[in-house]
């Protein structure tokens, strides 16, 4: 399967979860609102990135750009998933800081032209924190609904998942370029993971449900 | 591409380092699960113990309220009504009249209203809360036995085995409410002639049972008043720590039995409350 096969495929996945995340918005949560607001995002830089880089030959400001206001978006989704407000707090926090740092990387380290890695690799260990405090949350106040018919669960293990592995695959990059190694193995062990995580997030926002978890905090508090 | 081929001591820490870092993923994943769902289940029992506690003192609220109208209804009827009619009962008795048939009359009177005195200080006796514990269960259910068969509307016998044990104030209270409500149900619904009532005092448990050989029914014919006097029943009981059973078929009378342990203590009968009822 070629690049672009692969490329179109992914951007339909991206669609169809739009589509099914809008078609459900009046009945998501707040949190699953912006992560429906996200994927649509995600569509579209990604698309814009495709375009940039035939006409450019260079996507990497896109992917500047994107790294941070994914990490914002995500933000937004775990700070109306979160209850504690101290966490809130240390969230927004963290979303500035995050911002200064990227300019701060753009303007000394890695140039617009350049690979961001930086800021991901930060947003993935970010991600895996935010995903480990919505977990402890869910087992200090435990719903009563079946954990595998929540929404808010196969979304978290979705980001522990995505966050440690897609961690994994920039550390085994990084050493298989140094060793000149052949990276089809990570090229496409990179697509799976992405493929899971996107579907599972398509899963997760079609079987939340605003009213659900209402009755399960209500139960659980 | 392979130009730099690594030290395969070096891949082989890779490949170990990415099979380690996956089985401990996995391996937080299922403890979470395992976890959650222990809280889930633990959750779930405190709510069921909240709700059932909850049940008891709606229960005991209930049967406290239900007393204090009783005790004041007994108190009205025989400080109120039973004096005016005795004041009525005295007028009768003074009324002296020529002729022989009005005087009749107005000895039937007298007589009528005396019954009806008698009638209303039974009454307000069976409700009062004083009366039943300053008698005991066993004497008042007795008292009640009498005044059912000389009512005659149903024959009454009344079966104790065992020696008898006093079970506290507020259970054996309880226990007489069941045995009103259970003894109201037979005389209203059952058309039934004859009614056993049996107390037996076994050291570990105390059984109430009554049983008639009326109409009987099927718990679908019952209707909004029976049903709610059954449901009393085992309310009552549940609130004393007691069981409540009844069983009937249509045609097959209609048997009620209460057991209680005497031993068990429960904590709002056993003297924390004095009192109160529940």
């Amino acid at each position: 399967m070629s690049f672009d096969s692969i490329y179109i495929v992914y951007l339909i996945i991206l669609l169809i979860i739009t589509i099914v995340g809008f078609t459900r918005y009046k009945s998501l949560n707040k949190g699953f609102r912006v992560l429906t607001i996200l994927i649509l995002c995600t569509l579209i830089s990604e698309s814009i990135k495709k375009i940039y880089g035939k006409v450019y030959h260079n996507n990497m400001p896109v992917a500047h750009i994107w790294g941070v206001a994914e990490l914002a978006l995500y933000s937004a989704t775990f700070y109306y998933l979160l209850n504690n407000s101290k966490i809130k707090k240390a969230i927004v926090v963290a979303v500035a800081l995050m911002t200064a740092l990227e300019i701060w990387n753009v303007l000394f380290f890695e140039n617009l032209l350049q690979f961001p890695s930086l800021i991901l690799n930060i947003s993935q260990i970010v991600y895996v924190l935010y995903s480990l405090l919505l977990f402890r949350q869910m087992l200090l106040v435990p719903a009563e609904q079946s954990l595998f018919k929540q929404s808010l669960f196969w979304f978290n293990l979705n980001m522990l998942f995505y966050g440690t592995t897609m961690f994994l695959n920039f550390a085994l990059t990084s050493y298989f370029i140094q060793n000149k190694l052949d990276m089809s193995a990570l090229y496409y062990f990179s697509i799976v993971v992405n493929f899971i995580f996107y579907i599972l997030i398509g899963i997760s926002i079609l079987i939340d449900n605003k009213k659900a978890d209402i009755m399960n905090i209500s139960n659980g508090k | 591409m392979a130009n730099n081929a690594p030290n395969p001591s070096e891949l082989y820490f890779i490949f170990f380092s990415a099979t380690a870092f996956f089985v401990f993923l996995a391996g937080f994943i299922i403890y979470f699960i395992i976890l959650y769902q222990k809280k889930q289940t633990q959750n779930k029992a405190e709510r069921e113990i909240l709700e059932a506690n909850f049940k008891q003192e709606f229960l005991k609220a209930r049967l406290e309220i239900q007393e204090e109208t009783f005790t004041y209804v007994g108190r009205e009827l025989h400080d109120n009504i039973n004096q005016v009619l005795s004041f009525v009962k005295l007028n009768l008795a003074m009324i002296k009249v020529e002729e022989s048939a009005q005087q009749t009359k107005i000895n039937e009177n007298r007589d009528l209203v005396a019954q009806v005195i008698t009638d209303l200080r039974d009454l307000s006796k069976s409700l009062s809360f004083e009366h039943i514990t300053k008698l005991g269960l066993v004497k008042t259910i007795e008292n009640e036995v009498d005044k059912l068969n000389k009512s005659g509307l149903v024959e009454a016998e009344l079966v104790i085995t065992g020696d008898i044990y006093p079970m506290g104030e507020q259970r054996e209270l309880v226990l007489f409410r069941i045995f009103q409500e259970a003894v109201n149900n037979t005389i209203k619904h059952s058309g039934a002639n004859h009614l056993k009532i049996s107390l037996q005092y076994i050291p570990e448990m105390f059984n109430l049972t009554l049983e008639d050989d009326g109409v009987g029914f099927s718990a679908n014919s019952l209707d909004h008043s029976r049903g709610s006097g059954l449901m009393n029943i085992e309310n009552r009981a549940t609130v004393i720590g007691a069981v409540a059973s009844i069983s009937s078929s249509a045609g097959n009378g209609c048997s009620v039995k209460v057991n209680l342990n005497p031993l068990l203590q429960i904590q709002y009968i056993d003297g924390k409350y004095p009192n109160r009822l529940g």
